[in-house]
C-alpha cells in the first residue's frame, strides 16, 4: 500500500457549548477515494475547513507527506496541495470561467496585464485533458450549478492539488451531471490524487469510494471500511448510532391509542403540492399529506430536501404552484396573517428569523401574534394596554418556566433555551388546533430539547394536529405516531408506528 | 435591561454626548485663540446668540430646531421601519413649494381656514414626494439612499425653476428669484411666552413628536414598524406586514418634512426663496442618530443643534470663522455615533455574560 499523502492524528475541536471533533484519526492515500459519512452536525465540515486551513483545530497533528505542518490558511492548504470544492461555490458570478481558473495565481509582485487569451487557452487546454468540458469565455454567473462546479474542479486542479475535498459535491447536480463528476473523479482517483467525498448519500458512497469512514457527532465510529463490500444498512446504522432510548409515553396518549382513537378530523391537508425554493428550483414535488386532531405527524429528512418549503407552506409564508393546501378542509391562501387567525402555532428551530425579535422587549415578543390580528392587549385605535401587555407575559412565562422572568427584558438577552421557551410560550398558550415545527429543538441543551418534547406532547393531548418536520431522526422516532421521510422534494410513507431504520433509508433515498 | 435602565442609559448617552461636545468645544476656543481672535467674545456671542433671552438667542434657536425636530422625526421613524429615507431635504422643499402656492392662490382672508389648508398642502406634498421614493424602492427595486438623495435634487431644482423670473410662482416685479408674498392671513406669527418670542411651530412639532414617541412605542402600528425594522422575517411570520410599515414610514415621514417646509414658509420667510431647505433634511439625519431614532430624544437633539448652529452664527461677528460651528456639529455627530457602536458592543458582551451564566447548571 503506497503511504499516505495527508494524515490527521487525534484532531480535537471544540466550539462553546460543543464538542465539533473528538480525536479523529484520518488518512488519504493517492489514487484512492475515501468517503467521509455523517449526519448533519457529525463534524464534517469542521474536519475539511481543518485540512482547507479554514478551521484552527484545538489539538491535534496534520501531517503532509509524513512531516507535521500547520495548515494556516486556503492558501497555505493550496501550497500543500490540498484544494476544496466548496458545497456552495464561492466564485465570483461576473468573472468569465478563464478569469475565474487564473484569479489568485499570479505570483508576481509586480502588477501585470491580465493575458485573457493566454489564460483562456490554459483553461481550455486544462478542460480538454481531464474531460471537464467548459467554455472559458462563459461567464459564472451565467452557468449552470452543474457546470459552476467543474469551475471550482478545473480551479483546484489548475494549482495541481494532489489532494481534492469535495463537500456535498452532489447536492446540487442533476442525476445525468452526478454521473459526469463521477467518471471525472475516477479519472483524477486513477492519476494518482487522494480524493476525500464528504457525503450523507449512501448510494455515492458505493458508487465511487474505495474505503468509507464514518463520523458520529465528532468522532470516527468506523474507519477503512470496504465501500463496495459494507451494506448500506450496516453504513446507515453507524451513521445514526444505536435508537436512544424511547420517551416514556403519556398513558393518556396510550389508552387513547389502544382505543383506537387518537386521529381525528384531518385540520391541515396537503394534496399534490409542488413549490419552489428560494433559488428557484422544485423544492417539494407532489406532496400530499394529512395532519389530524390529536396526532404528531412527523417528517424525517436531511436538511435542504424541501423541509424549509414544507414549514413554510404549513405557516402561510410560502405560496404553492400547484395543488391545494387546506386548514380544516377550506383552501387556505398563503397569508401568514389567515394562518395566525386561525390560531396556528409555528415552532421554527431559527428562531431569528422567523419567531422571536432579539431586539424587542420579552412582553412584546410575546404578544405579537395578539397584537397583530388587534387582540388583547392591543384596544381600540391599536393602542396597546401596558398592564394587560405585563399581566398575560408573567402569565405565560410562569407557566412555561421562562428565565429570568423579567417581562421587560429584551428577548435577545436570553439564553437559547429560554428564548425557545418564550416561543412556546406564544405559541402554545391557547389551544392551537395546528402546530408546525421545523426542527424545534435546534441548537438546544438536552434538558430544552425534552422540553419541547413535552410541549409537542401536551398540544396533542389537547387535541392539535402536529406536524414535526425535523432533521434529528431520534426527534421524529420518538414523538410521532406517524412518519415520512422527505427526500430530494418527496414524501415517502414510513410504516406505523415509525421505524428508525426504515426512515434512516428513506430519508437518504434508499429503498424500503 | 429594564424600561427604566434603558431610559436612564439613553439620557446618560445624551448627557455624554453633549459634554463631549462641550469639551471639545473648549478644544476650538484654543484653536480660535491661536487664530488670534478672543475665545471668550467668541463664546459670549456665541451663547447671546443661541441661548440668551434679551438678546433672541433663544428665539433663533427655537425657530431653527422647527425643521430639524420634523425632519429628524421624519429620518427616526423611517430608520425604525428599515427604511433610509435620505429624502427629508426635497420633501421638505416640496412641502414649501405647496405651501407657498395655497398660501398666495388658496383660500385668504380667515386664518382659521388659510393656515391648515397651507400646512395640509405642505404635508401632502412631502408625502408625495415621499411616496415616489417608496415607489420605486418597493416596486422598482431601487435602493432608496439613493433614490431618496437623488429626488432632493429633482426637488432642489424644481422649486427654483418655479420662482425664476417669469415662472409660475415668480413674483411679478422681482428682480431675482423669489415668489410672491403669502396672503396675511396665512402667517403664523410667535406668540410671547415668558419674555421669549416663541415660534408656533416648535409648538407643533414638539406636539408631534410627543405622540409619534407614544405611536412607535404604544400602537399596533408603532410595534409594527419597529419589528419590521428589526426583525422582518419574524414580522411576516407573526402576521405583520413589513411592507406596509415601511410604506408608512416613507409616508409619514415624507408628510412632517413636508410640514416643516410649510412651517418655514408660513412662520420665517413667508415666501418662497432659492434653498428653502437649508440642508435641515441632511442635519436631520445626524440628529436623529444622535437620538437614539427616539422620537422624545429627537426634541433634544433637535434643540442642542439648533444651538449650536445659532451659536456659530453670532460667533461669526467676532471674526471666528462660522465653518467652526459646522465642525462642532460634526464632531457631536462622530461622537454619538462611536458612543452609540460602543454601547452596543457593551450590551452585546453583557448579553453574552448573561447567556452564560444561564447556560451554567
Amino acid at each position: 500500500m503506497t503511504e499516505p499523502i495527508v494524515e490527521l492524528r487525534g484532531i480535537r475541536k471544540t466550539y462553546p457549548g460543543t464538542v465539533a471533533l473528538d480525536g479523529v484519526d484520518l488518512e488519504l492515500r493517492p489514487g484512492e477515494v475515501r468517503a467521509l459519512l455523517g449526519e448533519n452536525g457529525a463534524g464534517k465540515s469542521t474536519l475539511t475547513g481543518i485540512l482547507y486551513g479554514l478551521v484552527r483545530p484545538d489539538s491535534g497533528e496534520v501531517r503532509v507527506r509524513g512531516r507535521p505542518v500547520e495548515v494556516r490558511s486556503p492558501a497555505s492548504a493550496l501550497a500543500l496541495g490540498i484544494g476544496l470544492v466548496h458545497q456552495h461555490f464561492a466564485l465570483a458570478p461576473s468573472l468569465t470561467v478563464a478569469e475565474s481558473v487564473e484569479l489568485g495565481l499570479a505570483r508576481s509582485l509586480l502588477p501585470r496585464a491580465f493575458d485573457a487569451k493566454k489564460a483562456a487557452e490554459t483553461t481550455a487546454e486544462l478542460s480538454r485533458r481531464t474531460g471537464l468540458a467548459v467554455d472559458p469565455w462563459a461567464r459564472v454567473g451565467d452557468l449552470p450549478l452543474g457546470v459552476r462546479q467543474r469551475v471550482e474542479i478545473l480551479k483546484a486542479l489548475r494549482r495541481d492539488v494532489r489532494v481534492l475535498l469535495l463537500d456535498e459535491p452532489t447536492a446540487v447536480l442533476a442525476p445525468g451531471e452526478v454521473d459526469e463528476l463521477f467518471s471525472v473523479l475516477a479519472r483524477l482517483r486513477d492519476e494518482g490524487r487522494a480524493i476525500l467525498l464528504i457525503t450523507h448519500k449512501l448510494r455515492e458512497v458505493a458508487r465511487l469510494a474505495d474505503r468509507v469512514t464514518v463520523l458520529r457527532r465528532g468522532r470516527v465510529v468506523a474507519t477503512d471500511l470496504p465501500a463496495r463490500e459494507t451494506h448500506e444498512d450496516a453504513l446507515a446504522a453507524l451513521m445514526m448510532g444505536e435508537a436512544h432510548a424511547p420517551e416514556a409515553e403519556s398513558i393518556e396518549h396510550a389508552k387513547k391509542k389502544e382505543r383506537g382513537e387518537t386521529a381525528g378530523a384531518a385540520v391541515l391537508s396537503l394534496r399534490d403540492v409542488t413549490a419552489f425554493g428560494p433559488d428557484g428550483r422544485e423544492a417539494l414535488s407532489g406532496v400530499s399529506l394529512e395532519v389530524r386532531q390529536g396526532e404528531i405527524v412527523g417528517i424525517a429528512g436531511v436538511a435542504g430536501n424541501g423541509q424549509d418549503e414544507l414549514y413554510r407552506l404549513a405557516t402561510g409564508l410560502l405560496a404553492q404552484t400547484r395543488g391545494h393546501v387546506e386548514l380544516r378542509g377550506a383552501p387556505a391562501a398563503a397569508s401568514p396573517r389567515d394562518f395566525v387567525l386561525a390560531g396556528v402555532a409555528a415552532i421554527p428551530g431559527e428562531r431569528h428569523a422567523l419567531a422571536l425579535a432579539p431586539s424587542l422587549s420579552c412582553e412584546e415578543n410575546l404578544a405579537l401574534k395578539d397584537v397583530a390580528v388587534s387582540r388583547s392587549p392591543a384596544r381600540a385605535l391599536g393602542v396597546i394596554d401596558r398592564s394587560a401587555l405585563r399581566k398575560s407575559a408573567l402569565e405565560r412565562m410562569d407557566r412555561h418556566d421562562v428565565r429570568p422572568r423579567d417581562p421587560a427584558r429584551l428577548a435577545g438577552e436570553l439564553s437559547g433555551g429560554n428564548q425557545q421557551k418564550l416561543v412556546l410560550a406564544r405559541e402554545l398558550s391557547g389551544s392551537p388546533p395546528l402546530v408546525v415545527a421545523l426542527d424545534p429543538s435546534r441548537g438546544l441543551d438536552v434538558a430544552a430539547q425534552a422540553l419541547v418534547a413535552r410541549e409537542l406532547e401536551r398540544a396533542r393531548e389537547a387535541g392539535a394536529a402536529v406536524l414535526l418536520v425535523s432533521t434529528d431522526l431520534d426527534e421524529v422516532v420518538s414523538l410521532a405516531d406517524r412518519a415520512f421521510a422527505l427526500h430530494a422534494g418527496k414524501l415517502l410513507a414510513g410504516s406505523i408506528p415509525p421505524d428508525r431504520e426504515e426512515l434512516g433509508r428513506l430519508m437518504l433515498g434508499g429503498a424500503r | 435591561m429594564t424600561r427604566g435602565e434603558r431610559v436612564r442609559a439613553r439620557a446618560r448617552d445624551l448627557a455624554l454626548t453633549f459634554g463631549l461636545a462641550l469639551l471639545s468645544v473648549l478644544a476650538l476656543g484654543l484653536v480660535v485663540l491661536a487664530m488670534g481672535h478672543d475665545p471668550r467674545a467668541a463664546l459670549s456671542a456665541a451663547l447671546d446668540s443661541s441661548l440668551s433671552i434679551e438678546r433672541g438667542g433663544l428665539e433663533a434657536t427655537l425657530k431653527g430646531a422647527v425643521p430639524l425636530l420634523l425632519c429628524g422625526l421624519a429620518v427616526a421613524i423611517g430608520f425604525r421601519a428599515g427604511v433610509f429615507n435620505l429624502g427629508a431635504e426635497g420633501q421638505l422643499v416640496l412641502g414649501a413649494v405647496a405651501a407657498t402656492a395655497v398660501g398666495v392662490h388658496g383660500p385668504a382672508g380667515l386664518p382659521l381656514l388659510a393656515i391648515p389648508a397651507e400646512l395640509l398642502a405642505g404635508a401632502l406634498a412631502g408625502a408625495a414626494w415621499a411616496g415616489v421614493a417608496a415607489w420605486l424602492k418597493e416596486r422598482r427595486d431601487a435602493p432608496e439612499v439613493l433614490a431618496t438623495i437623488l429626488l432632493n435634487f429633482v426637488a432642489i431644482q424644481l422649486a427654483a425653476f418655479l420662482i425664476d423670473i417669469g415662472n409660475p410662482l415668480n413674483e411679478a416685479a422681482a428682480t431675482y428669484p423669489k415668489s410672491d408674498a403669502i396672503d396675511l392671513s396665512a402667517e403664523l406669527s410667535p406668540f410671547l411666552f415668558l419674555g421669549v418670542q416663541v415660534p408656533q411651530g416648535i409648538v407643533l412639532a414638539v406636539a408631534l413628536a410627543v405622540a409619534l414617541d407614544f405611536a412607535i412605542l404604544r400602537t399596533r402600528a408603532g410595534l409594527e414598524v419597529r419589528l419590521s425594522g428589526a426583525s422582518p422575517g419574524v414580522a411576516r411570520a407573526t402576521g405583520f406586514s413589513p411592507l406596509r410599515a415601511r410604506c408608512t414610514a416613507f409616508l409619514l415621514g415624507g408628510a412632517l418634512a413636508g410640514l416643516a417646509g410649510a412651517l418655514g414658509v408660513a412662520g420665517v420667510t413667508h415666501r418662497l426663496y432659492r434653498g428653502p431647505g437649508a440642508g435641515a433634511g441632511y442635519t436631520a439625519v445626524a440628529v436623529a442618530l444622535v437620538a437614539g431614532l427616539r422620537p422624545a430624544w429627537v426634541v433634544l437633539a433637535a434643540l442642542g443643534f439648533a444651538a449650536l448652529e445659532a451659536g456659530g452664527q453670532g460667533a461669526q461677528h467676532t471674526g471666528v470663522p462660522r465653518a467652526l460651528a459646522g465642525a462642532v456639529s460634526g464632531l457631536v455627530v462622530l461622537l454619538a455615533l462611536v458612543q452609540g457602536a460602543l454601547a452596543s458592543a457593551l450590551a452585546a458582551r453583557a448579553a453574552r455574560r448573561t447567556a452564560a451564566l444561564e447556560a451554567a447548571p
